[in-house]
């Protein structure tokens, strides 16, 4: 294959003395889904928050389609077109929901925003239905899906997901994996951190595990699922 | 609920034991509420120190006990009938967010009332007495502070507790400006409040990354660093015995009653001299300023940086990660409310006549910050209402000037149980995409 889109390449971050990530060392090509598989504080979310620089990458490099994002300040990565789906959603609480909408067009302008904005309602009904109401009032899922609709209003090359499953109802995540793939098969790249193993790797195409700031094992999804370590570790056995 | 709710709609159908019942309820409410007053008036109002005595002042002490007494009595009947229900009801709702108004619902007759108060405005120096004109400056200039204090506070969500120095910087700014390089009220408004922005900007880089409580320290320490510096750098800015500012001139008309060279502003119009008309100007200047920090506040909520003040309030990480410069972010909030008040500032000394740095006193920002949230964080009518009823009411009420704080103590414990978020809640137009595009892909289709 050809260059990979993103290029992870022995990257150590800490926060302070904690040493949180180190040396990883990861890819992925356009057009792939890829999921990052670990337990807590594995330091999934620290590597997702480091190419925002922040925490900043003490050694290694990243590059996004050849261009370094180590040397790039925090605010020019999005604009890049790398979205990020922040672990927790982080909605506008009291925006309303297109508000929060037009909120994610901050990397691209409003160029596009009338177009984009019938798309996700296409995608996520739910949303046009409160599209007046403010953020703060959306159920958990529905904040959820405002996160990953607002990350996909700057016409993003890669979406970043935090673990879009946290504490949501197992209906609700199915809901959200399945529009998940309706994303990615108009192309979309999509990298995912989650801790909900089952769902992520029947999604991705390929996984990492992830466990003490350290990539322990790659492979395919069914690999990984098959793999003895992973079921016993997050599928209890 | 519902079957009170009946009973309290038809009054005359009330059981006697229910209206018994009402009855014991709101004596013993008033009961309480008199121990209440007695734990507190007692000591204050009940006992004179007379020397190295104390007299016990029985009869105002009865009297006050008598009057709340009797007031928690009504106000617990009253509370119990329908009428007083629905008030209750309609003041304790504890909705605490802000209203986003859908693009269609535009206000029809907003541009009336706005027309309304212009003409008012416009109307009050030429029927007023020059006292009550002073006060309405003075009701002006706190809503200079508050809005620009709003924009730190209220949009931006970064609480600041030293925006007096901003203020300080506006004054001196105008006074120092005239006694050492000779600049009048018109070369330094504009002066004053690019210094008072650059200062922001100082405040703003060592804060950047504060938030909550250490935000609100560090610029509580700023505040004080400035007028310490202005009370003890006495060559440069006189220290306690303060400075004299210029007032401001009509095309170089000064409005003096005998000036050293040129005409004054009377005798070139042919007028007695009056000292009004010099407050009548400020007035009529500051007025118009107002109107227009007003429609840029209005027009910045609606720009994009209004937009990522208030993303910036509601979530840093969102902003983060939707590649928001947080830098500039923070720094053109702190700048432009810095600015506002260094207007306020420029004015201030104007109207004064002379700074010293006792009018620039921490209490001085309780008091703007209290504007900004007595009026509802990030509502601008509140924010006028508010500067207004904390600097007029004062006037109004010189005879009680003895309880003033007293009574700003209960509007704060009031506000806090019926208005938690404020006396009108923040509204404000939702974000419109560009109307070009809109209207274009309306064409299309
Ligand atoms: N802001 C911070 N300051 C200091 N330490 C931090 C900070 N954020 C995370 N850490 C530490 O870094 C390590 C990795 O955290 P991280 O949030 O990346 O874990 P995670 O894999 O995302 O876990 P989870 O699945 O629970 O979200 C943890 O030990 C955590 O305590
Ligand atoms: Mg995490």
């Amino acid at each position: 294959m050809n260059q990979p889109l993103l290029d992870i390449q022995e990257v150590d971050a800490s926060y302070g003395p904690i040493q949180a990530l180190n040396q990883v060392s990861m890819h992925i090509h356009q057009g792939e889904i890829v999921t990052l598989v670990g337990a807590n504080g594995a330091g999934k979310s620290t590597l997702l928050m480091s190419l925002f620089g922040n925490p900043g990458v003490t050694r290694g490099e990243i590059h996004f389609d050849g261009t370094a994002l180590t040397s790039q300040p925090g605010h020019k990565i999005a604009s890049l077109g790398i979205a990020l789906v922040p672990e927790g959603r982080h909605v506008f609480a009291q925006m309303s929901v297109e508000e929060n909408l037009i909120m994610g067009t901050t990397p691209i302008g409003t160029k596009h925003v009338h177009e984009d904005l019938e798309k996700m309602y296409e995608l996520f009904p739910i949303l046009e239905e409160r599209k007046q109401q403010n953020a703060s009032t959306l159920s958990g899922g529905e904040q959820q899906m405002l996160a990953i609709a607002r990350g996909l209003m700057s016409r993003p090359r890669l979406l970043l997901l935090d673990e879009p499953s946290l504490g949501l109802a197992p209906i609700v995540v199915q809901q959200i994996f399945s529009i998940l793939k309706e994303v990615a098969s108009g192309g979309m790249t999509i990298f995912l951190v989650e801790q909900n193993v089952h769902h992520a790797l029947k999604l991705a195409n390929r996984g990492y595990v992830m466990a003490n700031g350290r990539i322990k094992l790659g492979g395919t999804g069914t690999e990984l699922l098959s793999n003895r370590e992973v079921r016993e570790a997050y599928m209890g056995g | 609920m519902a079957i009170d709710y009946q009973y309290s709609n038809k009054p005359d159908s009330l059981s006697s034991n229910e209206l018994l019942f009402r009855i014991r309820k709101s004596l013993l409410d008033a009961f309480i509420t008199t121990l209440l007053a007695l734990a507190v008036f007692g000591p204050i109002v009940g006992l004179e120190l007379d020397g190295y005595d104390f007299q016990l002042q029985l009869k105002s002490l009865v009297s006050i006990l008598g009057v709340i007494f009797t007031g928690r009595l009504v106000a617990s009947l009253f509370f119990q009938t329908s009428q007083g229900e629905k008030l209750l009801e309609k003041f304790s709702r504890k909705d605490t967010s802000i209203r986003v108004q859908p693009l269609n619902q535009k206000a029809a007759n907003g541009y009336w009332i706005i027309a309304l108060f212009m003409l008012a405005g416009l109307m009050v120096p030429f029927l007023a007495s020059k006292y009550w004109i002073t006060v309405i400056i003075l009701g002006m200039i706190y809503v200079l502070l508050g809005l620009g204090l709003n924009i730190v506070v209220g949009l931006a969500g970064l609480l600041d507790l030293g925006f007096v120095a901003f203020y300080a910087i506006g004054a001196y700014g105008l006074a120092l400006g005239h006694e050492y390089l000779g600049l009048g009220f018109w070369s330094m408004l504009p002066l004053a409040a690019l210094l008072a922005a650059l200062s922001g900007a100082l405040l703003g880089f060592p804060v950047l990354r504060m938030h909550g409580d250490y935000l609100a320290i560090v610029t509580l320490g700023f505040g004080e660093i400035i007028r310490l510096v202005l009370n003890n750098w006495t060559q440069f800015t006189g220290g306690p015995n303060g400075v004299s500012a210029p007032a401001p001139t009509l095309f170089g008309l000064e409005f003096k009653r005998r000036v050293k060279e040129g005409t004054p502003f009377h005798e070139y119009f042919g007028l007695s001299y009056d000292s009004a008309y010099k407050f009548i100007f400020i007035y009529l200047i500051l007025f118009a300023l107002v109107w227009a920090v007003l429609y840029i506040n209005h027009r910045l909520t609606k720009m994009p940086v209004g937009r990522a003040w208030e993303a910036l309030r509601e979530d840093e990480i969102a902003c983060r990660s939707l590649g928001l410069n947080h830098v500039l972010v923070k720094l053109s909030a702190f700048m432009t409310g810095a600015a506002v008040g260094g207007i306020a500032g420029v004015f201030f000394a104007t109207y004064q006549g002379f700074v010293n740095p006792t009018s620039f006193t921490f209490f001085e920002s309780a008091l703007i910050l209290a504007i900004v949230v007595l009026g509802g964080l990030g509502s601008t009518k509140g924010v006028v209402i508010a500067a207004f009823v904390l600097t007029v009411m004062p006037e109004v009420l010189r005879d009680f000037s003895e309880y003033r704080i007293l009574m700003f103590g209960l509007l704060m414990v009031l506000m806090m149980i019926w208005r938690p978020r404020g006396l009108v809640r923040m509204t404000r137009s939702s974000f419109q995409p560009p109307q070009t595009v809109r209207q274009a892909m309306e064409g299309v289709r």
